[in-house]
């Protein structure tokens, strides 16, 4: 009996084994690289010359990631309006080993024609260093209004030295800020106009969604804000973006630490420490906590009762900014590239896409789904009216002041590993207070440079 | 056993006494025939990974361009780093308690598993579950196992304590210990690998041994254990060398504090940063320490002499 | 004093049976019943039981992910490398395990290391092998890579299970004109059953449950493995713990359930082999 089932099993193995053998030998498209294809588009009449141009492009923005809610349909979008010409396939890519699988395929010069990746240094050393990128700046300087729309600090961010633009240039800003309830607390207008000595005697035993693991996200963005509304402070963030901070014995840092380390003492809540963003967000989700600092890709799920608990209502939650009137945002990134040395025709697909995406109407939809605001562009009518059904995109849009000093993340201007690393596991000691603010910023240097 | 043609072995190997020499090579050939599909693998999948890994870590290398030859800077640097001494005191000690108290708990298991108690079958079957649970799952259980506050652990001690305050993933030396439970009771490959020689124990041995009149734990000590010798030294190796490599029990516990760094740890932050050589340096540094154990556990437990 | 000595050594076995059992199955039963809570119930109370059990997660999961397909590949490429990887490391490890040649202990040392080898630097020449090889985005590829997985492993567990058939054997099968493959195969590999299956199910579990070259080589979901959906819930910003441990459930359990009907094959093969032995 046991043989026979065994045999069995050996003998549908084999027919699993065939028909997989079948099947990638019939269908040839799935053991491609992700290169373009040309095929003959079968909605052409014969005699037309037009030819359909397909990419496959590896997104994380996809499948079960927040930004695939926004950003599959306008694949769909863009599909639409060029049928017949282009088409953009879309290939799941986990965020995960996105980041893995381009740099893999840079190596291997099979990059696709359009693409995203976070890891700035790497575009930088790597593809922009060995020309790997298609100069983008001749085509800039053809669509004037096109060139009106992108962000200036960005804009300057991609060109390089020989003046070439290797990325895309962003056209939207998503300031982050951070949520409060407004169930437990009430302030007289925006959090903006208070200095953190204020906010906190504000907040009395009201807490915040702090956490020490994981690079303490939360902490993190409070600590960039302290750091943005101190003198000199938003200078020292600018410049560790491209040249990381490793010296943490400055005044300014001592005096953000402290100021920290009393929001800590004093606004901390109970489970902090240890904790990971699922547990802040979720202390805030419950009512343990008044204030979640994060973005607005979180909107959606602040208003998805799913996870609500304890009498939370996401509609009384209220978007704004940092006291000190700070706001943090980082336009000098890497967003959409694409290689140099593209045939003809892929070229063109990736150029179309490009000013697909940042048409106005395409715009106004992005911001309405993930948030955020292009300050160059004139919003037309039906986008201020869409906005102003979302609340919480409102609110971030009115709390916004032309005096807001923009700063980058803490996180990006130090070491990868000193984030998630040493910051992570010291703030622990800076959070239950066996550290002084003078010991914190001393252990940090050390680690930071290797010793 | 198939050993009881011994009695004519004599009367036929004279016969084929000529042809040893040609038997010598033709044995040389297969061996070597045996060998070349793991050797291709080897060639395949790890032959590059290791020269890279040797070659760049006397240099400086961000993992894609060029590399930029620097002597012995990242060892110099690596020697003198108060966290790769740290890793390597970690090493030692997590070391010494895998060659006692994980091997010989699996041991333990294996010995009283063979006895074939009531559920043995089910043990041996769950005792794997701990292999195949993702990271995700080990994450999140082995938070609200250590927390202070509301942690099973803790809640356990307070029992006996009421006041017990213990900060296992940040407080030294209690993190060490946080680490150490994550995996010295998960010890199935031992466990699978002593039962494995246990049951090819041939059954004359048995016989014999019950004839003497050895009882049962007699029987364990005396015979199975001795027997067992290659199998435990196999088992010593693997779990040695999985200290080693450990880095995902300190990663979702610790992370690094109260003083539990391990190569690995400094190794992956290293890649974090694009710092390739520095951390090859430490790759190169696990690859020795690993081979020098091996080359211990096989001359403690002389792997190499046959039992039978 | 016989019977309290016999006594005291029963409760010691079934003590650390119990032991053994409870640490095992607590990770796995966790994981289920939090696959019937909500995030906050996790969070808030992870020792809790469920308010009320449903199979929502569940219910999502079939619809949304092609779970059959999902688990044939998974199974090809899962179970056809490691009956070949078997095949091979028992031939590498025979040789080690019984003879003296030239390089023995330099091949085992370098096949033992490979366990140490680091992750990141495999990335690269395995990516730039599969995509050499044109193979990038296929069941075979995948396969290819997870021949090489369990090798260290394999060889420990091989050599030992090699060693521990009585040499006598191959020297009655020599002075009988045996050559070396029949030598191997009809003498040692049967005797080898154990080993065999051992470091089988290692590698069975393993790339069973492997998701970074399953990712990382795979790009269309007609070819996608069971173990990536396990990942695509929980990224840096969002998290839904409750689809997480529900894709951990079914991709989990089927290969536990494999392990013990492996596992029930060999206690019978052996016992079948020890009684004519």
């Amino acid at each position: 009996m046991k043989k026979l089932l065994s045999l069995l099993m050996a003998a549908t193995m084999l027919i699993f084994v065939l028909a997989g053998c079948t099947q990638s030998g019939t269908t040839p498209e799935p053991t491609k690289a992700p290169e373009g294809t040309k095929a003959p588009a079968e909605t052409e009449g014969p005699g037309q010359q037009t030819e359909l141009t397909t990419i496959t492009l590896p997104t994380y923005r996809s499948g079960e990631d927040v930004g695939a809610r926004f950003f599959i349909p306008q694949v769909e979008r863009f599909n639409k309006e060029y049928e017949g010409r282009f088409k953009i396939v879309i290939e799941e890519s986990p965020s995960n080993t996105h980041t893995d699988r381009i740099k893999q395929l840079a190596l291997q010069d099979r990059l696709p024609a359009v693409f995203q990746v976070s890891d700035s240094k790497w575009v930088e050393d790597y593809l922009i260093a060995n020309k790997k990128l298609y100069n983008l700046k001749d085509w800039i300087e053809s669509k004037p209004e096109l060139k009106k729309l992108f962000i200036k600090d960005s804009l300057d961010f991609c060109t390089k030295e020989d003046g070439g633009v290797y990325a895309l240039p962003l056209t939207v800003l998503r300031p982050t800020g951070l949520y409060y309830n407004s169930d437990l607390i009430k302030p007289e207008g925006s959090l903006t106009s208070m200095t953190w000595e204020e906010f906190s005697d504000f907040l009395g035993d009201q807490k915040i969604s702090y956490q020490t693991a994981e690079g303490g996200w939360t902490v993190n963005l409070i600590l960039t804000a302290i750091l943005g509304s101190l003198e000199g402070g938003p200078e020292v963030l600018r410049a560790g973006v491209s040249n990381k901070i490793t010296d943490f014995n400055t005044p300014l840092f001592i005096e953000a630490f402290t100021i920290l380390q009393n929001s800590f003492l004093k606004n901390g809540w109970s489970g902090a420490i240890g904790a990971t963003y699922p547990d802040a967000a979720n202390a805030f989700y419950s009512k343990q906590t008044a204030i979640l600092p994060d973005g607005t890709w979180i909107i959606d799920k602040i208003n998805d009762p799913t996870d609500w608990a304890n009498g939370f209502d996401g509609s009384k939650v209220v978007g704004d900014y940092y006291p000190g009137n700070v706001a943090i945002a980082n336009p000098c990134v890497y967003d959409w590239m694409m290689p140099a040395n593209l045939p003809e025709n892929e070229k063109e697909l990736a150029l179309a896409f490009f000013e697909f995406i940042n048409r106005p109407e395409e715009i106004e939809a992005f911001i309405l789904a993930e948030g955020g605001i292009a300050p160059n562009l004139e919003y037309s009518e039906s986008f201020k009216t869409e906005l102003a059904k979302n609340k919480l995109l409102s609110d971030f849009a009115n709390n916004a002041n032309p005096d807001m000093t923009y700063v980058p993340y803490f996180h990006d201007a130090i070491d990868a590993s000193l984030f998630t690393g040493d910051f992570s596991n010291f703030l622990v000691y800076l959070y239950n207070g066996s550290w002084t603010p003078e010991q914190f910023a001393q252990e940090l240097t050390k680690s930071a440079q290797g010793q | 056993m198939r050993g009881q043609t011994a009695s004519e072995l004599p009367g036929r190997a004279l016969g084929k006494f000529k042809s040893i020499k040609n038997h010598r090579k033709i044995t040389l050939f297969w061996i070597y025939v045996f060998l070349i599909p793991s050797l291709a693998i080897f060639l395949l999948f790890y032959l590059m990974p290791i020269l890279t890994v040797l070659i760049t870590s006397f240099t400086e290398w961000d993992g894609f361009n060029t590399p930029k030859f620097i002597g012995l800077d990242n060892y110099i640097k690596l020697f003198k780093s108060s966290v790769f001494l740290e890793s390597l005191r970690n090493l030692l000690g997590w070391s010494i308690i895998a060659a006692t108290v994980h091997v010989g708990y699996g041991v333990l298991v294996a010995f009283i598993l063979f006895r074939k108690p009531f559920g043995w079958k089910i043990t041996q079957t769950v005792f794997m579950i701990p292999n195949v649970i993702s990271v995700a799952a080990w994450a999140m259980i082995y938070k609200y196992f250590f927390r202070n506050d509301i942690g099973i652990l803790n809640t356990f001690l307070r029992i006996f304590n009421p006041n017990i305050q213990i900060n296992w993933f940040f407080e030294a030396p209690y993190a060490f210990w946080a680490i150490t439970l994550t995996w010295v009771f998960y010890a199935v490959v031992v466990t699978l690998i002593v039962m494995g020689d246990m049951m090819a124990i041939p059954q004359s041995v048995h016989e014999a041994a019950i004839v003497d009149g050895a009882n049962s734990w007699q029987m364990t000590w005396r015979i199975h254990l001795p027997l067992c010798r290659n199998a435990i030294g196999t088992g010593v190796i693997a779990s040695v060398t999985a200290r080693i490599a450990m880095y995902e029990s300190i990663f979702l516990t610790t992370n690094g504090a109260g003083n539990t760094m391990n190569i690995p740890v400094i190794l992956v932050r290293s890649v974090m940063d694009s710092n390739y050589g520095y951390a090859n340096t430490n790759a190169v540094i696990m690859l020795i320490v690993g081979i020098l154990s091996l080359w211990i556990v096989n001359k403690a437990f002389r792997m190499n002499e046959r039992i039978y | 004093m016989n019977i309290i000595k016999k006594i005291l050594s029963r409760l010691f076995m079934y003590f650390i049976m119990l032991f053994t059992i409870t640490i095992s199955i607590f990770p796995i039963l966790w994981v289920i019943m939090s696959s019937f809570k909500t995030n906050g119930e996790i969070m808030s109370g992870p020792f809790v039981l469920p308010a009320e059990v449903n199979f929502n997660a569940y219910v999502y999961l079939f619809q949304k992910y092609d779970f059959l397909t999902f688990t044939i590949n998974s199974l090809l490429v899962s179970f056809i490398p490691t009956l070949l990887s078997v095949l091979f490391f028992s031939m590498g490890a025979y040789v080690i395990a019984k003879y003296d040649f030239p390089g023995k202990n330099l091949f085992f040392g370098l096949f033992v290391v490979t366990l140490l080898v680091p992750a990141h630097s495999r990335t690269q020449p395995i990516f730039s092998l599969i995509t050499n090889l044109n193979l990038y985005n296929t069941k075979t590829g995948l396969a290819l890579v997870y021949l090489s997985g369990g090798l260290a492993m394999s060889m420990f567990i091989l050599k030992n299970t090699f060693q521990s058939i009585p040499n006598e054997l191959n020297d009655a099968a020599y002075l009988d004109g045996a050559s070396f493959i029949r030598t191997f195969f009809t003498i040692n590999l049967p005797l080898a059953k154990n080993g065999m299956i051992t470091s089988g199910v290692l590698m069975f579990l393993a790339n069973w449950n492997e998701f970074y070259y399953a990712n990382l080589l795979i790009s269309s979901s007609a070819n996608r493995t069971l173990p990536v959906v396990t990942i695509l819930f929980n990224s840096m910003f969002s998290y839904n713990y409750t689809n997480t441990f529900a894709a951990l459930t079914v991709v989990v359990l089927p290969g536990i359930i494999f392990y013990g009907l492996a596992q029930r094959q060999v206690q019978e093969s052996l016992a079948s082999t020890s009684v004519k032995g």
